[in-house]
């Protein structure tokens, strides 16, 4: 008889409110960009600064995307940096003992799928709660990445890597955007308007109802992890091009900054409810505000003081119009 | 058992609206003390709604309660619990890692000495004497969690009488008893009002009502039907109260010829019932009837692949199959509308037309993208058949009433092409109109060739409803009989044994 | 009659922890690693285990008080780093502040932290691995304010904090561990507040019901949580003679590993600090037989990550008693 419920809201006036929190983003974008613009002329507006800043936003991005797909899902995954820095380490080696470029591409694109499954398998099949069991292969991929470099950086050059992050299309458009919008599109036609997408949003607002309705919910998480981890190694990959090296270390720290921008764009941490596009503003609010701070020549670790803050105030923007919400009743 | 004059509470005029239902239209009640009060009425009588606002979770929206003659108002738990009022909820609210004397006094654990360390050779001492004055003996260091269900409720009585409860409130206390522990049950109780404790005793059993009970009051529909004392009363009077109408109408009646057979259980053995046998028809409802921790629900749940089978057959139209999970009852025509529909029926934030098509999805379009307009004209061909009651078929579910909702979760499976639909207690929760409007929807739809099995625990409906009702009984087959054959005696028996 | 049957039943309740369990694995553990190593049995080797898990059983101490009440705290390696080059620079050759100062400073700033910790997490709402995780970031960021200074150990007091040996044999920081485990285990036992985060960790709203102060007690065991990281910062400049903003980086993992291994489990109501005791060891000896086995470094890491996943299965498959189908 919980009727309280009931009272809420109509769905119409949500799908509103959903449409208009990202429009608010993507205004709250527009107006950052001229106000760095401006305090960091000329060099913030330049072709220098720009075209490094999307290059490294793509990738972000790239891996953004897909994570939201999990996260709507009701998990998440904390191994995307630890990934990173995995394939980039695996990658570099490979080229070193002379492997051909196109296998290269291929193999550390497996070893992501393989990453996948095995958090896959952790969540779904064993029942780890995914924050922990993330956590936990976070550190066990960066340590196999610092075990196969020995700790070094090594140089990874080659014809086909170089392209990944360092080509162009048409000569103008950078390689690693034309993915970005690949991914984006392709993320966003999955969750809005494929069957898939539909799936992955019941599971996330009601896993058991899902269940029970005859939806392999096990198998539609496990997929979506094999998708987070291959495309956390593509995302490894275009580091490691835009780097020229693969280090153990690409990609620390890189957890906070996506998930952060996932919530900032609406998405939920209980799952159910989100948007690609809003992830999309939220990726590229945070790196232009990180881009920017790194310009004015802030210290890294202060960035990560940011980084971290950003973070609660995000969510806790999140928490509190939620309370809000509850106490209209 | 005589008890006192002086009334202890007084609820005067309360109601409550939620949006789209009066839960309680101005309704009275009064308890003396040391009196065991009744409160007697069918699902969505407002039984609840009433305890709640009692013990603080809900908020009137008007009427004034007076304790001891004071005029009282409960802004919440904390304040009804200080002003002497305890309840006892059906779902059971122990921490099954402590101790049964940790339950007894949690937040308030005893202390001594100067570093007001707890003290657990006293907690022990004073929670043996609490079980003593119930004549019940339960070792105060066991582990809740070992207990069974009947011990724990005891546990949280004693809880309630530590804090020196003025109003007791028992909400359905004996759905999981056995006779035995009813009977145990029923003498604490003696023993509390001897004690000068107040006990507002909520059920719709009504040989409890007779045993127990010194008044009684019958809600229904949100309405204060009357309050009488119960040895000047009798099962009909009473039931005819609970009704309002002759049964004869509540439930439409209608004779079925049962088709032929379109599922067969043969021995089936799972986590919570043993060697369970029996037939359904083509057209036919059948009831399954017994009392809480009969398995029922893990029957039914064994059925849809959702509970893990160890031993027997399901042969559905002649085909044995292996239901190992939801996925293939669904494909093999198989639907079932959970006990507790929101969290297990339906997808709260998502819209009427998402949950709709939820057991569908394959289907809404050729391609791996949804046809949106498909999925519309669906949905809004059984909203107009099902006469489901949402401004559009976008609504998030949320917000529709019970009853409507549930009509949502049926449609779910009308939508998949279910033809055998599991209804576990379909119309709990629901105001009667919709009740009636979901036993026409049953019909209907067996007419047309469906089959149906219901659970329910309301003898007046599943007597009326199904064309045959078998009994379960800790897990085991008991009873199976007719329509015509059954009595609310012979269930309730086979249903206990 | 009465006394023997409710000894009996206490023993049972301790029979069903995972602590007897862990007795065994350690004991397993021990033979294995004396047949692998013919330098791991010895005094100087023990005394080596025995003093390097200073940090994470002081950290766990902590760590295990929150997470009993439900919490989590992934905050603890950066709070104890900050705690730790504080007091390394206050200590420093020209500021030189007297030590009972330096450590008034140190709690007070693990003492905050934890405070801070728990207001979030208690008045905003958020759940506690994400606020952690960003406490994490901010204050790890904080601790590069002093990156440049390196501040070396001179005082003798610190010095000797974390690394004298009781009669030359046993380490001082296993007693603190000792003392701290057995002191917080009587608070658990013994107190209203250890018997409330039970119940908190069992059933939030069921304590909350019962007019337990919920938030109050959670803030608290943050709090308590900020003390034990200031204490294993002020050991960690001690063992390693400076101070340096990196210090405690990953401790996180490693403490989370022993607690969940010891059998707290993740979203409270349970827990004993016996078997956080032999889990930190169990941990520890693991690593030190690493180091003896000549295990290179960085597989090491991955060794601690595979534990981490291993033992948050082994909880996982143990709690769940009818596996999840979905």
């Amino acid at each position: 008889m919980d009727e309280i419920e009931s009272a809420t809201s109509t769905a119409v006036k949500k799908q509103k409110t959903r449409f208009n929190n990202t429009v608010i983003l993507f205004i709250i974008l527009a107006v950052m960009f001229a106000l760095f613009s401006y305090i960091g002329r000329p060099f913030f507006f330049s072709r220098l600064n720009l075209i490094p800043m999307l290059n490294n936003l793509s990738f972000i991005g790239i891996v953004a995307a897909v994570l939201t797909m999990v996260m709507i899902s009701g998990e998440i995954d904390f191994s995307v940096g630890g990934n990173i820095g995995l394939t980039a380490c695996l990658t570099a080696l490979l080229l070193e003992r002379g492997l051909p470029g196109w296998l290269v591409v291929i193999i550390a694109l497996c070893g992501g799928l393989l990453m996948g499954a095995f958090n896959g398998m952790l969540v779904t099949v064993v029942g780890v709660n995914s924050i922990m069991a993330t956590i936990g292969t976070m550190f066990i991929w960066r340590g196999i990445g610092y075990t196969l470099s020995n700790g070094e950086s090594i140089l990874a050059m080659n014809p086909v890597i170089d392209f990944i992050g360092r080509g162009f299309i048409f000569r103008v458009i950078p390689f690693p955007i034309i993915l970005l919008v690949v991914f984006f599109l392709l993320t966003y036609v999955i969750m809005n308007q494929s069957k898939w997408g539909r799936r992955i949003y019941a599971i996330g607002a009601n896993p058991i109802a899902s269940f029970l309705s005859g939806i392999n919910v096990k198998r539609v998480k496990f997929i979506n992890f094999l998708f987070c981890g291959f495309t956390a190694s593509l995302g490894g990959l275009i580091l490691t091009s835009l780097s020229a090296v693969g280090m153990p270390q690409h990609g620390q720290g890189l957890e906070l900054v996506i998930v952060s921008s996932i919530i900032l764009g609406g998405t939920a941490l209980g799952g159910g409810k989100g948007q690609i596009l809003g992830t999309l503003a939220g990726v590229l609010i945070l790196s232009i505000l990180y881009n920017f701070l790194t310009i004015m020549n802030i210290y890294y670790f202060y960035i990560q003081i940011v980084q971290g803050t950003v973070l609660i105030l995000v969510v806790s923007t999140y928490e509190i119009r939620q309370a809000m919400a509850r106490r209209r009743i | 058992m005589a008890a006192g004059n002086e009334i202890v509470l007084q609820m005067n005029n309360i109601t409550k609206i939620f949006p789209g239902v009066k839960a309680l239209d101005d309704v009275s009640i009064d308890l003396h003390k040391g009196e065991v009060l009744g409160i007697l009425g069918e699902n969505g009588a407002g039984k609840s709604t009433l305890i709640k606002i009692l013990a603080g979770n809900y908020i009137k929206d008007s009427g004034e309660i007076y304790i001891d003659g004071k005029l009282y108002e409960i802004k919440g738990p904390a304040e009804a619990m200080s002003s002497g009022i305890r309840v006892i909820y059906q779902e059971l609210n122990t921490l099954n890692n402590l101790t049964v004397a940790e339950n007894i006094f949690i937040g308030e654990q005893i202390v001594s000495g100067p570093f007001k360390r707890v003290d657990w050779k006293a907690m022990n001492r004073k929670a043996q004497e609490l079980l003593a004055a119930l004549n019940v003996n339960l070792d105060p260091n066991a582990i809740i969690g070992d207990l069974t269900v009947s011990e724990k409720q005891i546990v949280e009585i004693a809880k309630a009488i530590s804090k020196d409860a003025k109003i007791l409130v028992m909400d359905e206390p004996t759905a999981a008893l056995s006779e035995e522990e009813t009977q145990s049950l029923f003498s604490i109780i003696r023993t509390l009002k001897s004690k000068g404790v107040s006990i507002i005793y909520i059920s719709h059993r009504l040989k409890e009502i007779f045993a127990i009970t010194d008044r009684v009051t019958v809600l229904r529909d949100g309405k204060k039907v009357g309050s009488l004392a119960t040895r000047e009363t009798s099962e009909n009077r009473l039931v005819e109260m609970m009704v309002g109408r002759d049964i004869k109408d509540m439930y439409p009646k209608r004779e079925i010829q049962p088709g032929d057979v379109v599922m067969e259980v043969k021995n089936l053995t799972a986590d919570g019932f043993i060697d369970i046998s029996f037939k359904v028809r083509k057209g036919e409802i059948l009831g399954i009837f017994g009392l809480l921790g009969s398995g029922r629900t893990s029957l039914v749940k064994a059925l849809f692949g959702a509970n893990k089978i160890k031993s027997g057959h399901i042969i559905i139209n002649g085909k044995s199959l292996n239901i190992k999970n939801p996925q293939v009852a669904r494909n093999e025509k198989i639907g079932l509308v959970p006990l507790d529909r929101k969290a297990e029926g339906l997808a709260l934030m998502m819209g009427v037309k998402e949950n709709i098509t939820l057991a569908n999805i394959s289907e809404l379009g050729k391609s791996f993208l949804i046809a949106r307009e498909q999925e519309r004209k669906k949905a809004g061909k059984w909203v107009e058949e099902i006469g489901i009651r949402t401004p559009s078929v976008d609504q998030e579910v949320s917000s529709l009433s019970g009853g409507n909702q549930q009509k949502v979760v049926l449609a779910k499976w009308l939508e998949s092409g279910s033809k055998i639909i599991i209804l576990n207690e379909p119309t709990r929760g629901i105001d009667v109109g919709a009740k009636i409007e979901i036993y026409k929807l049953m019909q209907d739809l067996c007419e047309k060739g469906s089959s149906i099995i219901m659970i329910s625990s309301e003898l007046p409906e599943i007597m009326s409803i199904a064309d045959r009702i078998m009994v379960m009984s800790k897990g085991r087959f008991t009873e199976e009989y007719l329509r015509k054959e059954a009595s609310e005696e012979k269930l309730l028996h086979a249903a206990c044994l | 009659m009465e006394k023997i049957e409710r000894k009996y039943s206490a023993f049972m309740n301790f029979l069903r922890t995972p602590t007897p369990t862990l007795i065994g694995i350690y004991i397993v553990m021990l033979v294995l690693f004396t047949l692998a190593s013919r330098n791991f049995l010895t005094i100087q080797n023990l005394k080596g285990i025995f003093n390097n898990f200073a940090v994470f059983g002081i950290l766990s101490a902590g760590v295990t008080i929150v997470m009993i009440g439900g919490g989590f705290d992934l905050a603890i390696g950066s709070t104890a780093g900050l705690a730790g080059i504080v007091s390394a620079v206050l200590l420093m050759k020209g500021i030189e502040v007297p030590t009972p100062v330096v450590f008034l400073v140190a709690i007070a700033i693990g003492c905050s932290v934890g405070l801070i910790n728990g207001l979030i997490i208690t008045k905003v709402g958020i759940n506690p691995i994400i606020t952690t995780l960003g406490t994490l970031a901010v204050i790890r960021g904080v601790c590069y304010f002093w990156a440049d200074l390196n501040p070396r150990i001179l005082n003798v007091f610190i010095q000797n904090l974390g690394r004298i040996y009781v009669g030359n044999v046993f380490p001082i920081t296993t007693i603190y561990i000792i003392a701290a485990f057995v002191i917080l285990s009587l608070i658990l036992k013994f107190t209203r507040f250890g018997r409330d985060l039970f119940t908190i960790g069992g059933n939030e709203n069921l304590a909350r019901l019962a007019g337990i102060h919920v938030d109050r007690i959670k803030i608290i065991s943050y709090v308590i949580s900020g003390f034990f990281c200031s204490i294993a910062g002020l050991i960690l400049i001690s063992q390693l003679g400076s101070g340096r903003p990196e210090y405690g980086t990953g401790a996180e993992l490693e403490v989370l590993t022993i607690v969940v291994l010891g059998g707290v489990v993740v979203g409270g109501g349970k827990g004993n600090y016996l078997g956080v005791f032999i889990a930190l060891v169990i941990i520890q000896t693991i690593s030190n037989g690493m180091v003896l086995l000549d295990v290179p470094v960085y597989i090491r890491m991955v060794v601690k990550g595979a534990l981490l996943v291993l033992v948050i299965s082994i909880d996982a498959l143990r709690n769940r008693k009818n596996l999840q189908l979905y």
